[in-house]
């Protein structure tokens, strides 16, 4: 043992397991025949210890059935090719192979897939590009997400050839018919879109069911709705008109505001003067009547006298306060002449007695 | 050694005659059996299965629902529109042998099937306009053919389940006339929007001012009425004063007047004739 030496002791290691192996393998060999370990070694291995031995790849043979599955996991088990069972999520057992074969299938993933425009692009679809004639002949550019998730995995496995494939002709069929179902306006502006959303749901899970392709059909989601790129302007030019009637309108409508407030208060205005006018009126003709009736009283118990007074009194007044007055003398004017004499400078203290 | 020379040769033996007669149909398979040729028989369950080695063959022949996407076709319609149709077709092989016979597999098929479908497609739409197709009434006219192919094909041991069109487009020469239109179309909307507008907005002036002559006028009537009505108090007060003496009354409003008349500019031209001066 010239390597015993050795600082990595690697040799005695491997001579110690070969050593190892040697006597579980005698001790194995002795218990099989029987016979005390050691003593065995050169004895040939009976039939019972081939049997026995035998076991031991059929037990694993046995043992490779067991397999597991995580939650959204569900498998299919063929039995010669024939389905037997879905086995679901946790331990599993299934004949060893070639009796049974299990196929893994993640069934719990909703998957997407899109029809027609694809959701979140930015370019404006080119002419030819997922067009669809609506109900009143016009061509739009559609899109539509869809979500699915596999409802019986035997079905979706076995009985069609290419289920997804068969789902997305079906769901654009689908989605071409309700649009061919409905006017412009609606896809256009959005307002249609739950309705159809519903539609297109309801009309590809019969489709689907008839196909019986095992597919359930989650979610159906319109995302875009374009007019042609040669036409887009004019269905902005529709949106602009939009505007302008909501303006012309709001615009009508304020002047309206603006004009009805003034014309109430013009009118509580007018009313309100009327009323002070009126009273002014009354009040002044009760003054009038009152005043009459005063003078009256003292009139009446000398009348002729007080008639002269009160015209005296006011000719008075209204030739004292006068500046601009002439007096003619009546026999001046016989000739025919009017020779005036102009009092306004004179200092008189009594109109009566100015002149000459 | 003879002896397991023999036995060896008899277990190979066995289980090459095994794999020779044993085969698995799978679950999506059916197979048909024939015996030089000849058919023997049928075998639509999956699992293991048996037949006479060396004499016996067998054919599989798929279960699924197959599909089949036609080619885009031009057809024209009964109002003599013309529609490219892209339509697809489901079906499932139901009598393998019969399948076998007529057209052994399915790129054969396939190709008896396109002119059967479009055929039928063509003659159906024929009739219809493109509106028609387009309504609720497409279903119907879908439902026709997809009943006349499913008895065309039931000969080749094919049971259709289903033909669709997925795509019906109008040619693209088509598609200027249809943009063109759908302009104008907008256009009109977008001017009958307008005018819409304005006709509102004419309307909501139109009432606005209304309001408010009809508030100025009632303002003004009662205005009027309650000047009247105070007119009529008064007139009804001083006629009561004054009828007390009429002459009384009749030259106080002249002496009033006169004091009211001449002002303290205005010119007077006195005749010493006059009462005042009299004394002159």
């Amino acid at each position: 043992m010239s390597f015993d030496n050795n600082p990595w002791g690697k040799r005695n290691r491997n001579n110690k397991g070969n050593f190892d192996l040697n006597r579980i393998l005698e001790q194995f060999n002795g218990i099989f025949s029987g016979k005390d370990g050691g003593k065995a070694r050169k004895t040939p291995p009976t039939k019972r210890t081939l049997f026995i031995l035998s076991l031991i790849p059929l037990g694993l043979w046995l043992a490779s059935g067991f397999y597991k599955l995580l939650p959204y996991e569900q498998a299919l088990v063929l039995r010669f090719g024939k389905w037997v069972r879905t086995d679901g999520e946790g331990l599993n057992y299934h004949l060893p192979y070639p009796i049974e074969i299990v196929q893994k299938v993640p069934t719990g993933t909703i998957h997407r897939m899109d029809i027609g425009v694809p959701s979140g692009s930015q370019n404006f679809p080119s002419a030819e590009e997922h067009i669809m004639l609506t109900g009143d002949e016009n061509i739009l550019h559609i899109g539509m997400s869809l979500s699915w998730q596999i409802r019986d995995l035997s079905q979706f496995v076995l009985i069609s050839q290419n289920p997804i494939d068969t789902l997305k002709v079906a769901a654009e069929s689908v989605l071409r018919e309700i649009i061919g179902h409905t006017k412009t306006v609606p896809i256009i502006s959005r307002s249609g879109w739950g309705e159809m959303n519903q539609q297109v749901q309801k009309r590809l899970q019969v489709l689907v069911d008839k196909y019986q392709i095992g597919i359930r059909v989650v979610n159906v989601e319109l995302h875009t709705a374009l007019p042609p790129q040669p036409v887009a302007d004019s269905f902005t030019e529709v949106q602009r008109a939009k505007t302008y009637q909501e303006q012309v309108v709001n615009e009508a409508l304020s002047y309206a505001n603006d004009k009805i407030p003034r014309a109430r208060g013009e009118r509580e205005q007018i009313i309100q003067s009327a009323q002070a006018k009126a009273t002014q009126t009354v009040n002044i003709a009760k003054g009038k009547s009152e005043r009459f009736k005063a003078m009256y009283e003292e009139y009446r118990k000398d009348p002729e006298l007080n008639k002269k007074r009160m015209y005296y009194e006011i000719m008075s007044g209204i030739l004292s306060n006068n500046t601009n007055k002439q007096i003619f003398d009546k026999s001046l004017m016989k000739g025919g002449i009017l020779p005036h004499i102009n009092l306004n400078d004179s200092t008189l203290r009594k109109k009566k007695d100015g002149g000459q | 050694m003879q002896k397991l020379n023999y036995y060896i040769f008899l277990i190979f033996g066995g289980l090459f005659l095994f794999f020779q007669s044993a085969f698995i149909v799978m679950q999506t398979e059916q197979v048909i059996v024939l015996q030089f040729g000849e058919y023997v028989r049928t075998i639509k369950d999956p699992g293991l299965s048996f037949k006479v080695p060396f004499v016996q063959s067998i054919i599989k022949i798929d279960r699924r629902l197959l599909s089949y996407d036609l080619p885009p076709r031009k057809i024209t319609l009964g109002d003599q529109k013309f529609l490219v149709l892209d339509s697809y077709t489901r079906y499932r092989i139901a009598d393998p042998l019969k399948f076998f016979k007529s057209v052994r597999n399915e790129h054969n098929a396939q190709n008896r099937l396109v002119p059967i479908i479009m055929g039928r497609m063509q003659s159906a739409l024929g009739k219809s306009s493109l509106s028609e197709l387009l309504s609720v009434k497409r279903v119907e006219i879908l439902d026709d053919i997809v009943t006349g192919v499913r008895e065309a094909v039931a000969e080749f041991g094919i049971e259709l389940i289903d033909v669709r069109i997925r795509k019906a487009d109008l040619p693209p020469e088509n598609s200027k006339a249809i943009f063109d239109r759908m302009q104008s179309d907008r256009e009109r909307e977008a001017k009958l929007l307008r005018a819409e507008g304005e006709e509102r907005a004419l309307v909501i002036r139109a009432d606005a001012d209304k309001q408010v002559t009809n508030i100025l006028s009632e303002a003004r009537r009662q205005a009027m009425i309650l000047e009247g009505t105070a007119e009529a108090e008064a007139t009804k007060l001083l006629t009561q004063a004054y009828s007390q003496d009429k002459h009384f009354a009749e030259f106080i409003q002249r002496m009033r007047l006169l004091q009211e008349a001449i002002q303290s500019d205005t010119p007077l031209y006195l005749s010493t004739d006059s009462e005042a001066l009299q004394g002159l």
